[in-house]
């Protein structure tokens, strides 16, 4: 990336689908000129076609030579599954902290197993089952006064397990390594024990299980593993917050996962990967309880089996039906996703005891759960799941670039392209305010917007989610002023904040923190209608 | 100057036959497995031996004992350790879990066992400790979900078109032995009648997930009873709720009819028999899998590029000429979203 290419193609290949950039120099630096997706399998020099194409019908001069398109350089990852692991541990509360490290590292959990949960038979039927990877056992290092007993038992039944089977990796966490003779010795990976820490924060355990998932890596056809989008996404969030000085969180909802990053100029505060917040998860189709979750947001009126097999139909071509109702029905999907991921979002406390600090100034969406919806809507799904009193402005990576660029091995070549292509690669949905705490009333209170002088007034309905137009590119100061206090990160009568516009405008958000969505279907979809029609363009999804 | 693009640059393809395709056959941990490696089989050549409702059997076995590997099978009492009266037995079949600390062996073993057949005719390329792998003699045509057991029968096309839907009404006694084609839907009162009239098996274009929970319960109950029941299957073909059989599939499964065809679950599949005519698509052709136009066949036109679509959001589309319903009826002429075609090869 040093050689000055003058134009290069990004490429993030996902499960569902690949998304593909062009950048090029012009002016002096990098520009994004096109960016464009289409579903997993087809062919991708006819989509690097069409990008060069439609550059070129609009402006001849912003390329090179542009029949020279196929030799361009490419930025290429992809996200993929590593696969299903059983986890095995002689307690719940080990098996919660080995399922942890695992899940976070990407890999999708299958049965759970522990003495008291799950007899033999059904152990070894778990272990016997096709499409399985792997098998994970463990204990504290030294085991615990509790696992000592059960620990050789267990391991005696996985071993067999896996000796039955021979095609299993074995990743045997802490004192379960005392029993690596019960295993196949060619299939053994010794772990680290598993530590008692948030799914968020790195251990050396969670490092491992990113290692053994990273050599099952889809190949280019030379045979290299291509990198991992989602290892190249973490990496783009923190050079984002260290070249903005920023605090800044990330959000990344696709077909075979979901991940969340919050990082600082310091470095990655947290960070979460799981198979489980997938756009729909594979497991959506036989568990009821995730559709049922999915169709909490829905606020469509058509038949509810209707929509349950659509959910279910959505995991097995995502690609498809994804305009009029479809959108908004990919959209509650992409909500329920992102309330998964909220709820696994623990950060531990700061070292002098202080709660976490969870906010960020930026936060940006990914994925293509948000490709077919417009701004304003994947402004508010961020709005109505990832609840936060205070104020943060949403950006979209639309071309899906933050994952290719993060595979770039030189920091400063990160960092100068983020900087070219901020403007081009993420794209303002705007600010949004969540306000706590008013009271209904007759004038609950007002939010001044000053922007260049001018003055927009608007009253605060508690409650509710208010829509204030403030176009990209423009930078305001918003002050709320209310009768009785409103709470945004600290509570007072008046506060003010700095706002950027976005595509959707300024979201200015009275409802509770977490939202509570009422229980009765009916008025739980004229609330969530009322609150998504006027964003969806056009107004007849 | 715009670039045209051929639909199998901008349509996903689907495959409508895969030769030779893997079948996979499930073996629970007690479960027995008949057919060899490399052994060729016909339709309805034993497979495997399957426990039902399997238990957990254990035995201290003497210090001095061999021990039994994982898997190994064990025999209704016979001698596994031991002489005399101080041998080591089990009261019923089934194989060897694992052997604990303290030289406990626990054993999976049950007291009903029943015979799985093969539905199709094909070669076992592979036994593993969880499934027998046969690769199939004839054509494949891959579904989306599959419910039951393996069957196989004379398939008989029970609707008038690949929209029309299989009524409970339709089957009756006659159609026992066969695999009925049941259209874009079958509902849960269809699926359980064919299954007691003798069907062995219902390939369908889509299936409502709460029929296929119906199913699923009727079937466990039917397990339930000592009596097991005639093997029953379902393969569903394109996906959940009304699906209308792809029209390609369609043709070969009318080309087909009459002819024995096997039902698999894993993965879900229907196998037509080698020498069935397969007609070549147009590489224009392509089907409309969502929207106002589902299920119905097309020509692709051009694409279009980025076109507003219902919501106001923009797509990459295509203009698309649909085939008429009826023979009368002329071409109409739509703008689809990319995403929502599909061509098959």
């Amino acid at each position: 990336m040093s050689q000055e290419p003058l134009c290069f193609f990004t490429v993030d290949r996902g499960t569902a689908s690949t998304a593909a950039g062009l950048v090029g120099r012009l002016g002096g630096r990098f520009r994004l000129l096109g960016a464009a997706a289409q579903p997993a399998g087809l062919p991708d020099e006819p989509l690097f076609e069409r990008l060069v194409d439609a550059v070129v019908e609009t402006d001849p001069e912003a390329l090179p030579e542009h029949t020279t398109w196929p030799d361009w350089a490419r930025l290429e990852a992809a996200s993929f599954v590593p696969g299903r692991l059983v986890v095995a541990a002689t307690t719940e509360r080990r098996l919660g902290q080995i399922e942890a490290a695992v899940a976070g590292a990407g890999w999708e959990i299958g049965p759970r197993i522990t003495p008291g949960r799950m007899d033999p038979l059904a152990a070894t039927d778990a272990c016997l089952q096709p499409g399985l990877a792997g098998i994970v056992v463990g204990a504290s290092d030294p085991p615990s006064v509790d696992e000592r007993d059960p620990l050789p038992d267990l391991c005696a039944l996985l071993g067999a397990a896996a000796a039955r089977r021979g095609d299993l990796l074995c990743l045997l966490v802490g004192g379960a390594g005392e029993h690596a003779d019960r295993f196949p010795a060619d299939s053994i990976v010794l772990g680290p024990a598993a530590e008692p820490v948030p799914a968020t924060q790195p251990t050396a355990l969670r490092s491992l299980a990113e290692e053994l998932a990273a050599q099952r890596a889809p190949r280019t056809r030379g045979g290299v593993p291509l990198p991992d989008v989602r290892r190249g996404f973490r990496t783009s969030v923190a050079s984002l917050a260290a070249l903005l000085e920023r605090r800044v969180e990330a959000v990344d909802i696709g077909h075979s996962a979901g991940q969340r990053v919050l990082a600082s100029p310091e470095g990655v505060q947290a960070d979460l990967v799981m198979a489980d917040a997938a756009l729909v998860p594979a497991s959506a189709l036989e568990d009821e309880k995730l559709v049922d979750a999915v169709l909490r947001w829905s606020p469509l009126r058509a038949d509810e089996f209707e929509q349950r097999d659509r959910v279910r139909n959505l995991r097995l071509a995502p690609w498809r039906d994804a305009s009029g109702d479809g959108a908004q029905l990919r959209m509650a999907a992409a909500r329920a996703a992102l309330a998964r991921l909220e709820a696994a979002w623990i950060l531990p406390d700061e070292p002098d005891g202080r709660p976490a600090n969870r906010s960020a100034d930026l936060l940006v969406a990914a994925g293509g759960a948000f490709a077919v919806a417009p701004p304003p809507v994947v402004a508010l799904a961020l709005v109505d799941t990832l609840r936060r009193p205070g104020g943060v402005a949403l950006f979209y990576d639309h071309a899906r670039m933050l994952g290719p660029l993060g595979t770039l091995e030189e920091e400063a070549d990160r960092r100068r392209l983020l900087a070219d292509l901020l403007d081009d690669a993420l794209v303002p949905l705007g600010s949004a305010i969540l306000a706590t705490g008013l009271r209904p009333g007759r004038n609950a209170g007002t939010l001044r917007l000053t922007s260049d002088g001018q003055v927009n007034e608007v009253d605060l309905v508690p409650g509710a989610v208010q829509l204030v137009d403030l176009p990209p590119g423009i930078a305001a100061t918003a002050e709320i002023e209310t009768r009785e206090g409103a709470w945004l990160g600290v509570k007072a009568r008046r506060i003010a904040l700095d706002v950027a516009g976005g595509l959707g405008g300024l979201l200015v958000d009275t409802r509770d923190v977490p939202l509570r969505l009422p229980d009765r279907p009916e008025r739980r979809r004229e609330l969530l209608e009322a609150w998504q029609r006027p964003l969806w363009t056009g107004g007849e999804p | 100057m715009a670039v045209t693009f051929a639909p199998a640059d901008v349509v996903v393809t689907r495959l409508r036959v895969r030769r030779e395709p893997i079948a996979w056959f499930a073996l629970q941990p007690a479960d027995r497995p008949i057919a060899e490696p490399g052994q060729r089989l016909i339709a309805g050549d034993p497979l495997l031996e399957r426990v039902r409702d399997p238990t957990v059997s254990e035995a201290r076995l003497p210090e001095s004992a061999q021990g039994l590997s994982p898997g190994e099978p064990v025999r209704r009492g016979e001698a596994i350790a031991g002489s005399g009266r101080r041998a080591i037995r089990f009261e019923a079949g089934g194989r060897v879990l694992y052997e604990a600390p303290r030289r406990h062996l626990r054993v999976a073993v049950g007291t009903h066992h029943e015979i799985l057949y093969s539905p199709i005719a094909g070669f076992v390329e592979g036994i593993t400790p969880g499934g027998i792998g046969v690769r199939c003699d004839g054509l494949g045509v891959s579904g989306v979900a599959a419910a039951g057991d393996p069957a196989g029968g004379r398939l008989v096309v029970a609707v008038p078109g690949p929209e029309a839907e299989l009524r409970s009404t339709a089957i009756d006694v006659g159609a026992a032995g066969t695999v009925l084609v049941g259209g874009s839907r079958v509902d849960v009162e269809a699926l359980t009648r064919a299954r007691a009239m003798g069907v062995r098996g219902i390939v369908t274009g889509g299936l409502m997930a709460k029929d296929l929970k119906g199913f699923l319960q009727s079937e466990a109950r039917q397990r339930a009873g000592l009596q097991p029941s005639s093997v029953f299957g379902v393969v569903v073909l394109d996906g959940y709720g009304r699906r209308p059989i792809p029209r390609p599939v369609w043709d070969a499964l009318r080309e087909a009819e009459g002819q024995e065809v096997g039902l698999v679950i894993d993965p879900p599949m229907l196998v037509l028999p080698p020498g069935v005519p397969i007609g070549r698509p147009r590489q224009t052709q392509v089907r409309v899998t969502a929207g106002d136009h589902v299920g119905r066949q097309a020509r692709f036109v051009r694409y279009l590029g980025l076109r507003r679509q219902p919501g106001g959001l923009y797509q990459p589309s295509a203009l698309i000429e649909l085939e008429p319903t009826d023979p009368e009826g002329t071409p109409e002429r739509a703008v689809v979203p990319l995403a929502d075609l599909e061509r098959w090869e």
